[in-house]
């Protein structure tokens, strides 16, 4: 007869047990939710890419800004080549193409014509320099340090057969003698197919530095023959050793 | 030396045979009470825990909830404001490509044109040269006439030599303008 108050004793025991129990699970209770964040749009931790291509104001190339198209009216001729601004007011071109000329008249990418107010030229090499007394506008020649070696590849901007504005590309063969004698020095040959015209059209390497100015091909292999930069350098380091080109049909 | 419990047991034992079993089952009794008074405060206490634990569930449920809805509100707002800017970006790469398409055609045509106006002024330079080339050969023509009618001053083979040099003069322009001519057919 003893049982019954034992068996209630152990219920109550194991009613406090299992409550013992059940609050032990309060130490993996759900917390409370955080505060809302007052900003769901995160800064942005990437830069976006943007375009390798360089921005232009009106869809032409650095190169094909920089690049003219020179007329040389002459003593009963007219004759054209292609020439590259060094800066406003200057531009590089071959002396041949302002041979016996009367007027040099210079042509922008974008069709204004510009008057030349004087021409030098020297005997080193096929180079010649024109200044103009408006300023040509666009863009501006970045000389390279160097000379491109053989292998190099390139691309030349310029006007052949006075015709559109055409980029070519090639490579460089290496250096060779000059073939028609114009300069001093070793010239380099390169695999740019040119045409007359072409005469004075900047040759730019990779990163768009002129490292050379065309001034010759070979129409049998379709070589093109290319002044050195370092000549163009020296050239322009050292102005006595260019002499104004008489603009007189008379001289 | 005896314990008093122990005598006051023999006593109960010696004096009154009926008494003792009464006494004997007071303290089971107080032990079992005092063992379910402890049992059922427990009880009460868990029961106590469990409904503060209820209720802390519940308040803890209801923020969650709350916040559910706010997050869900606010990511379907981002949703929305996410596929507008979606439908603006390629709407803008899209106008960006049709430009681009633009300027390449207009760049071509400045290049045409460009080049049809320094065509055109190399054509209309020349032609001022080739004016200015036959204006001289038709005064040289002019002033052979003047020789030639006063031919009696000069000797035959002057004027031969002159005409022949004008001729040769004129001829050259002549071909020249003819040369130019084929080479614009």
């Amino acid at each position: 007869m003893t049982t019954r108050p034992l068996t209630a004793a152990r219920r109550a025991l194991a009613v406090a047990l299992a409550s013992v129990l059940a609050l032990s699970g309060c130490a993996t209770l759900p917390h409370t939710p955080a505060a809302m964040p007052s900003d769901w749009v995160p800064a942005p931790t990437a830069t976006p890419v943007t375009s390798s291509v360089g921005l232009s104001p009106d869809g032409f190339s650095a190169a094909q800004r920089m690049t003219v198209r020179v007329r040389n009216i002459g003593c009963g001729f007219v004759k054209t080549g292609t020439g590259f601004a060094l800066d406003a007011f200057t531009l590089v071109t071959n002396r041949h193409v302002i041979d016996d000329s009367q007027d040099i008249q210079v042509s922008t990418h974008d069709g204004r014509s510009i008057d030349a107010t004087a021409a030098s030229s020297t005997t080193v090499a096929d180079i010649a320099i024109i200044t103009t007394q408006e300023p040509l506008g666009g863009a501006f020649a970045a000389r390279a340090e160097e000379d491109p070696e053989e292998g190099d590849v390139i691309t030349v901007v310029g006007y052949p057969n006075g015709g559109k504005l055409t980029t070519v590309s090639g490579v460089v063969l290496g250096p060779v003698k000059d073939p028609v004698g114009s300069a001093v020095d070793t010239v380099l040959a390169t695999t740019a197919i040119v045409e007359p015209g072409s005469s004075g059209s900047p040759v730019l390497n990779d990163d768009g530095q002129v490292v050379g100015v065309v001034y010759a091909k070979n129409p049998d292999t379709n070589q093109s023959f290319i002044v050195p930069v370092s000549v163009l350098n020296t050239l322009l380091a050292q102005p006595a050793l260019l002499v104004p080109e008489p603009v007189d049909c008379d001289a | 030396m005896e314990h008093p419990d122990q005598w006051d047991s023999r006593e109960i034992e010696t004096t009154d045979s009926t008494a003792a079993p009464a006494a004997s089952s007071e303290r089971p009794r107080r032990g079992r009470r005092a063992v379910r008074a402890i049992g059922w405060t427990a009880a009460a206490a868990g029961v106590a825990a469990l409904t503060g634990l209820s209720g802390y569930l519940w308040i803890t449920h209801s923020q969650w909830q709350d916040q559910n809805d706010e997050l869900r509100a606010e990511a379907l707002e981002l949703g929305d404001q996410l596929a507008t800017a979606t439908a603006e970006l390629e709407a803008t790469v899209t106008e960006l490509s049709t430009t681009q398409s633009h300027l390449v055609v207009a760049k071509e045509k400045v290049s045409t044109l460009a080049d049809q106006d320094a065509n055109a002024t190399d054509d209309l330079t020349y032609a001022e040269d080739m004016v200015e080339q036959f204006r001289i050969c038709a005064d040289e023509r002019a002033e052979l006439v003047g020789y030639l009618k006063q031919a009696s001053r000069y000797t035959a083979s002057s004027l031969r030599d002159a005409e022949r040099s004008i001729d040769d003069f004129c001829d050259d322009i002549d071909s020249a303008w003819t040369e130019h001519l084929d080479a614009q057919e």
